[in-house]
Order: C-alpha cells, then structure tokens, then sequence
C-alpha cells in the first residue's frame, strides 16, 4: 500500500483491502513506494488499484520510470541506449575539440555552430521522447463480449468488419476494415494493430522500432519524423563545420578529430536520410509502413519501390495534403496513461482467461 | 424474419462478399453499416420454456446488444444490475476525426431486424447470466430513447469529437511548431497553459446524465474517454430473469 493509497484509506475513500496474500495489515514500506516510482518493473495484480504505471506492466511488457513519466520494455535488449550513445558522442567531441576553434573565429561561423547544437539538442530530445513517451496505447477487455464460457469471444468477432468508408467519385465503394483484437478484447479502430512486443495495441500503428525499444504510432510518429529531420539536419552541420574547419588548417593531419567527425557524420547521416525520405513518401501516399508492407507482401521495406495503395479510403489524391494527415495528425489524448490513477477492480488491468474455446469450434463445425 | 444483412449486401466477412458481382448485372453496392458489437447465439434458454438451454436455428437465434458493465468491478452489486449498450465508431462521413453512430441501435441500415417486435426490444432468451435478450438488433435502449433523442445526444459528442481531433486547425498547428521550436519545452508547459479541449466533452456527457430523461429512465452515459474514444457507452439497468 502506498502512502497515497493509505491516506485515502484513512479518510475512507477506499475500502481496506482483505486480500488473503497480504491480509489487511498490509502496509508497503516507504523504500518500495520510492522505488516503485523510481523503476517499475513487474505489475502489481495484488494492489489494483493505483496509478497506472503500477498495473500497466502487469498486462502489457513495458516497464515505467519516475512515476510512469518514461517507458521502455522489458526482456528487450536495450538497443536505444546504444542509439543514444551514437548520437551523444560526437556533439561531446565536437564540443572538446571544434567548438571553441570556430565559434572564436571571425569569419561568421558561429550560426553553424549554434545551429549544430539546436538540431542536436532537438534530435536527442524527440529521440529520447519517441523511445520513452505513449505511443498510443489503447485500453483493454473494454469490448468484452460476455461472461458465458470464461468471457468467450462470439465467432463473429473472429471476422474482418469492413464498413463504409467516405465515399468519393473516384471510389464509391469506399470500405473500412476493422477488426477485434482478441488478445485485448477491444474493436480496434481503423489503422490501429496490436504489437506482440509491446503487448498492447496501438493507434495508427506505424511499426515496432527496434532502434528506439518502441512503437511508433499516433501519439509519437511527430515525434519521430522530427527525430529524423533533425539527426539529419545536426549530421550535415557536422559535416559542414568540420569541412570548414579541415579546409581552414594548413596541414589537416593536426585535426584528426576534425576528420574523425566528418567520416562519421557522412557515415551516419544515411541511415535516418534513407528512413526520413521513406517515411515521406509512405506518408505522401497515405499508408503506415505496416499498411505498405502487408500490401507488398514484402519484409524488407527499405528495398521496396513505394506505391500507393489501391482503394486506400485514406488517400486524398494530394501528395501534401496525405503527408500533413498522417505527420500533423493531433497525438490525441493518453488513452491508458500511466500516470492516471484508477478504480480498485478496473478491468482494463485484470487478465481475462485465453481466447480459444473448443466448444464453440466443435459447434461451428457440426 | 426479415434480414437486411442477407436480403442485398453483406457487411462483415471477407473483403469481397460485401460487394455485389457487376458482372452479373446486379447493383454495385458498397458495405453497409451495421452495429459491429453485436452478435448472434443460438444456445440459449427460450423465455418461454422449461428454463434449460436448448440450440436454437439461425431464424430464432438471440442478439447480444447489451454486454457486461466493464466500468465497475466484477465484484460490485452494479456489475450485476446494470449493463452496456455500445454504440460503435462510424467511418462513412470523415476519417480525420472520430465519429459515432448516430443510429439508435436496431435502426443501422444492416441492422437485424424482426417484424413482430416493431423496432422494440422483446425478450425472447435468456443468456449471459441470466440476462435478457431479444431477436433483433434492437438493444434495451429504445425502451427509453426515440431516434431522435437518440441523434440529439450523439450529434454534440461528435461535434466536440470533430472540432479537438481535426489535424488542419491552427492550435494543432502552433502547438507542433512550438512543440519542435522550443525542443519539447512547450509540451512540458502546455498543459500548465492550455486547458484540455476533450474536457468540454467531459462537460456534455455530465450535463446530458444530469437531464431527466437519462436520470429517470436510470440510464447514463459513460465518458468516452474510459472507453479510449472506442465506443460511446450506455449503462442501462439489467433485465434478468430471475
């Protein structure tokens, strides 16, 4: 019990728990609250009745830092961190080493030199925010079907629904497909998948990120175009600031550094250029690179002329317009925040039993 | 009993089937919008017989079209006495913003319907513990609703849903620019600055519950916002058979 939870129990706005593990006189000690907000790593199915990040990772995988502010997943390898090393460690050797040499000239260099630390400081914080933030995690067990049978799902809820879409002269038929996830009993929206990696599902579910230990999705995807944008940009202002730096040295091999970070820069700058020019033109023809591979039938998307989808009931014909909708679409609101407190007995944290049900297989059958 | 989703087009399966062949001269027909909550049993207990469960045919099968109260826990006496009507998302008019259904369940155009009940809800079965359910897609919520109140209702929701969820309006487009330009700050401080828009949504659903025909009629609509904007939901009374 925490201290939160324990004055609210002495001003009874809650119940005494009569949990048979903990008995009533269960108090959590104050270094297990203190830790808990710190790292939350496994879920408390005992105590369902606090904020978010408390219950959250007992039914999906993510684990909560400093109070359910930041997120990453468990049994994962933390690949992000390497990430963040990558792009940590010139800006620390362009400081050491270049910095002061170009920002003390009198040349005007020391716009190139603020620009540099603006795109870097950007590319760090929309990486770290598109590595930890929601990336649009819808609730679950909100569509429940029934008690009958252990919560059985109907066989209707096994089928693709296609609704009508906004119809247009170009596509009067216009259709919607939407389906039930069975793993968080909940009719997804349109667009949105669920990611076993993460164990939830996600509104418009770009693609699981292994470089950020995340999702990409509705709530983040701004997040991480910016992230692109400026690791892109920071990269060719490193380059441009050292190649000025090596082209005002008479003798270059007296700036190693300086010839360390261009090599490194030109090396890393096409990753993020190659996957920025790919998301605008997924973007461009309306499709998440979730959409566009399963219309490919491809695993490798880098490698895949891109294509606009036939009957995409997202498509606006406009190049532009297609990019805006999906890069400037509103995050919208946290729709199982971590940070919310919830109701004892909630039942978007309790785990309801598996889906299969032999018999209703054996009466579909007969 | 007349069936709309099998008399032209279907609305659910393969992508396919809900299309009607051109080639054969038919009408080309687009899917039609049904209300996707809702399914059929045919192992359930006749209302009028001996109180055990018995398969039924397709022709006599139950529609579920009220479910479990999910907002309340398992344990509480409200679990066991009230029940959901969901009304599902649309996507015929926009998909830039979020929409719901602005038919009273049992009136979508590929909605079951039962020429002997007349658009009411008639219990015919007993199923889910113990909870009433009748053979149409007609839900214990035109008990109490006409369409019109119905629409009067859902039509703000959407309204409010439409104006704080459109991509090209200038607030969503500041707050992006301030959000890159000050590298995050702005999200930090915004919230501080800028009061939730979806609280106006907050605000409807609290003074619609407060209007005497929810609040006599015991019925109540449950915010959005605890259903993720998945569904508009309906806390009803039960009606089981005791």
């Amino acid at each position: 019990m925490t201290r939160l939870n324990m004055r609210r129990r002495r001003f009874g706005q809650i119940p005494v728990a009569n949990d048979p593990d903990f008995g009533s006189e269960y108090r959590e000690s104050w270094f297990k609250t203190v830790y808990k907000w710190l790292v939350t790593i496994d879920g408390d199915s005992t105590l369902n009745e606090e904020r978010g990040y408390r219950s959250l990772p007992y039914v999906t995988n993510y684990i909560f830092f400093l109070g359910g502010r930041l997120h990453t997943l468990r049994h994962k390898d933390q690949i992000w961190l390497v990430v963040l090393a990558i792009i940590v460690a010139p800006m620390v050797l362009f400081s050491i080493f270049e910095a002061n040499k170009l920002w003390n000239t009198r040349l005007g260099y020391k716009p190139l030199v603020f620009l540099f630390y603006y795109f870097w400081t950007m590319s760090c914080s929309f990486f770290i925010r598109t590595a930890t933030s929601d990336a649009g995690v819808l609730p679950k067990n909100v569509h429940l079907a029934q008690l009958t049978n252990r919560f059985q799902i109907p066989q209707e809820y096994y089928n693709c629904v296609s609704l009508p879409g906004p119809r247009t002269a170009a596509d009067p038929l216009s259709k919607v497909d939407i389906k039930y996830c069975t793993t968080c009993r909940i009719w997804r929206p349109p667009r949105a998948s669920h990611c076993s990696t993460c164990g939830a599902c996600i509104m418009t579910h770009d693609h699981h990120c292994f470089w950020v230990n995340n999702c990409v999705g509705q709530r983040n995807y701004r997040y991480f175009i910016t992230f692109l944008t400026s690791t892109v940009l920071t990269a060719i202002l490193l380059i441009t600031n050292c190649s000025i730096h090596i082209a005002r040295t008479k003798r270059p091999s007296h700036v190693p550094i300086a010839i360390f970070l261009l090599v490194y820069a030109c090396l890393t700058v096409w990753y993020p250029a190659i996957l920025l020019g790919y998301h605008i033109f997924l973007t461009g023809t309306q499709q998440t690179t979730r959409e566009f591979l399963h219309y490919t039938h491809s695993k490798n998307p880098v490698f895949t002329v891109i294509t606009p989808a036939q009957h995409n009931p997202y498509d606006t014909g406009s190049f532009l317009r297609n990019m805006a909708l999906l890069i400037l679409q509103p995050r919208g609101p946290s729709t199982f925040s971590a940070r919310e407190i919830h109701r004892p007995g909630d039942w978007r944290f309790v785990t309801v039993p598996g889906t299969h049900s032999f018999e209703k297989l054996h009466r579909s059958q007969e | 009993m007349y069936n709309v989703l099998n008399s032209s087009t279907k609305a659910s399966d393969s992508p396919n089937n809900s299309l009607a062949d051109d080639t054969a001269g038919q009408p080309v027909q687009g899917p039609l919008f049904f209300n996707y909550h809702e399914f059929a049993e045919t192992f359930y207990i006749d209302i009028q017989s001996d109180g055990q469960f018995h398969e039924h045919d397709e022709d006599h099968c139950i529609y579920m079209t009220h479910f479990p109260n999910i907002y309340v826990p398992q344990d509480s006496q409200e679990f066991n006495t009230t029940r959901i009507v969901r009304i599902p998302r649309r996507f015929d008019t926009t998909l830039e913003t979020l929409c719901f259904s602005t038919c009273l369940p049992g009136t979508e155009p590929a909605a079951f319907i039962n020429p002997e009940d007349a658009q009411r809800f008639v219990a015919r079965g007993i199923y889910d513990n113990g909870q009433l359910f009748g053979r149409s897609s007609t839900s214990p919520l035109s008990q109490y609703l006409s369409q019109y109140e119905f629409e009067q209702i859902i039509t703000p929701i959407n309204e409010i849903l439409s104006q704080t969820t459109a991509t090209f309006t200038w607030y969503n487009l500041i707050d992006l620019l301030l959000d890159i330009l000050t590298l995050g700050v702005w999200h930090l401080i915004s919230r501080y600055l800028v009061a939730d828009p979806l609280l106006r949504l907050e605000t409807y659903v609290a003074e619609v519950n407060e209007l005497p025909l929810l609040r006599d009629n015991k019925i109540k609509i449950i915010s959005p916002r605890r259903s993720g904007y998945l569904s508009v939901c309906y806390k009803t009374h039960s009606k089981s058979y005791d």
